[in-house]
């Protein structure tokens, strides 16, 4: 009816108020007095589960068939179907409720970005290269997150080795690449090392040799997938 | 694309009013607690602004508020509106009960406080006193629509159906606040 932008100032300082909260000691009765323990403590699944059906529904009826999803799985980066195949990894990670299962997933994920900065390097393509360093960042980083927040020791040493293992691939990487190519691969070593410190000081134990990671089904796999499968026939 | 599926898949995923309440109407205090904490805050600063920032009084209302919802939730019918506007009401009209009851409020003595307290959430866009003199200058629907609107981002729809007005006459009660203030807080500027 009336236009408001000449009140826009008001407008906000009002919209400001919306950061007053009711006390703390409030809140605290309500838990109190209303909720039980056994709700306090106890997860939500069917939250957690609705959450995961959702993500399910929306994921098929946004990336369509399941076939687009297969499909997506082989391809590289630059392809129209790479996007979805990050997304299709992205969901699998958000949807697994174990957090070993979890970290495995993010760690593979993991491999998978570092085998493409590793090709982009390769061919010189580096609008390629710079995003693929990206996914690996976020990868290593959401792996770190699950790994602490887990409180395992496996799961934080499988996590601190697989590091050390990308740590030193793309240490070999980066030298037979482009210079133009090191910025980026050193971009990913940096968030190889970082993370694998963070790990390192979350667990305390400093392991860096721990035998059953060895069977770690996110260690670098040099051809060991069918992402991986793709980059080596070339 | 994974944020937005995040964010729409947590908005439907949320244990709905729906559910939460018709549990809650079946005796489950669990779920009435689980609504009584997502509607904390909003009813709180409401009740906050009506009783002129008075924090003791705005705390015993909100209490009561929720008191009222637990006692009466068997005459909520979730098909006929939602929970959010019924709550609303309900807290609309513990507000007059308070008013019947305890005329009187130390308004200065309130805002004072109250600018204190607010003074350091909204920084030095405005001064703070000012905004909520101003605030206290409204009749108490401008008062109110001005809240739900600008603080709880209500549309004018369920402004109107909460306060059982029409949209236009709601629009209209918007307009007429924010004149207000702004000759309020020109007054301020130039004698400050």
């Amino acid at each position: 009816m009336k236009n408001t932008d000449s009140y826009s100032d008001i407008i906000r300082s009002l919209e400001s108020f919306q950061s007053i909260e009711a006390p703390e000691r409030i809140r605290q009765k309500v838990i109190n007095h209303w909720i039980t323990v056994d709700e306090k403590t106890k997860p939500s699944y069917t939250s957690f589960f609705a959450v995961r059906i959702a993500v399910i529904v929306l994921s098929l009826l946004v990336l369509g068939t399941a076939g687009v999803v297969v499909a997506s799985e082989n391809s590289k980066p630059g392809s129209i179907l790479y996007p979805i195949k990050k997304k299709v990894e992205q969901i699998k990670v958000f949807v697994t409720q174990d957090k070993a299962k979890k970290t495995d997933l993010q760690l593979n994920n993991a491999n998978n970005s570092l085998n493409e900065i590793k090709d982009s390097a390769k061919e010189n393509k580096d609008t390629e290269l710079n995003n693929a360093t990206k996914e690996y960042e976020r990868d290593v980083k959401g792996a770190i997150d699950t790994a602490k927040k887990s409180g395992s020791e496996d799961i934080l040493n499988k996590t601190q080795n697989t590091l050390q293992t990308h740590t030193e691939k793309l240490e070999e990487v980066k030298t037979i690449v482009p210079t133009q190519a090191q910025q980026a691969i050193q971009n990913a070593i940096n968030a190889s090392e970082k993370g694998k410190e963070e790990v390192k000081s979350n667990n305390g134990t400093g392991n860096t040799n721990n035998s059953s990671n060895a069977n770690s089904n996110a260690e670098i796999k040099e051809n060991g997938n069918s992402q991986n499968d793709s980059h080596g026939k070339k | 694309m994974l944020s937005w599926i995040k964010r729409h898949a947590s908005k439907f995923s949320k244990k709905s009013d729906g559910v939460l309440i018709k549990k809650a109407q079946a005796g489950d205090r669990n779920a009435f607690g689980n609504l009584y904490l997502k509607y904390l805050d909003a009813i709180y600063r409401y009740v906050f602004f009506r009783v002129n920032f008075n924090t003791p009084d705005a705390e015993d209302i909100t209490e009561l508020v929720f008191q009222k919802a637990w006692e009466n939730l068997g005459t909520f019918k979730n098909k006929d509106g939602n929970f959010k506007a019924w709550i609303y009401r309900i807290a609309h009209n513990t507000v007059l009960d308070h008013y019947k009851k305890q005329r009187t409020t130390k308004l200065d003595e309130y805002i004072e406080d109250a600018s204190e307290s607010l003074e350091e959430i909204i920084g030095n866009k405005m001064k703070t006193q000012a905004i909520l003199v101003a605030l206290d200058t409204l009749s108490d629907e401008q008062k109110q629509v001005v809240t739900m609107r600008f603080m709880e981002e209500m549309s004018h729809k369920e402004i109107a159906h909460i306060l059982e007005k029409k949209e236009d006459a709601i629009r209209a009660l918007q307009y007429r606040a924010l004149k207000q203030l702004r000759e309020l807080l020109k007054t301020y500027e130039e004698y400050r």
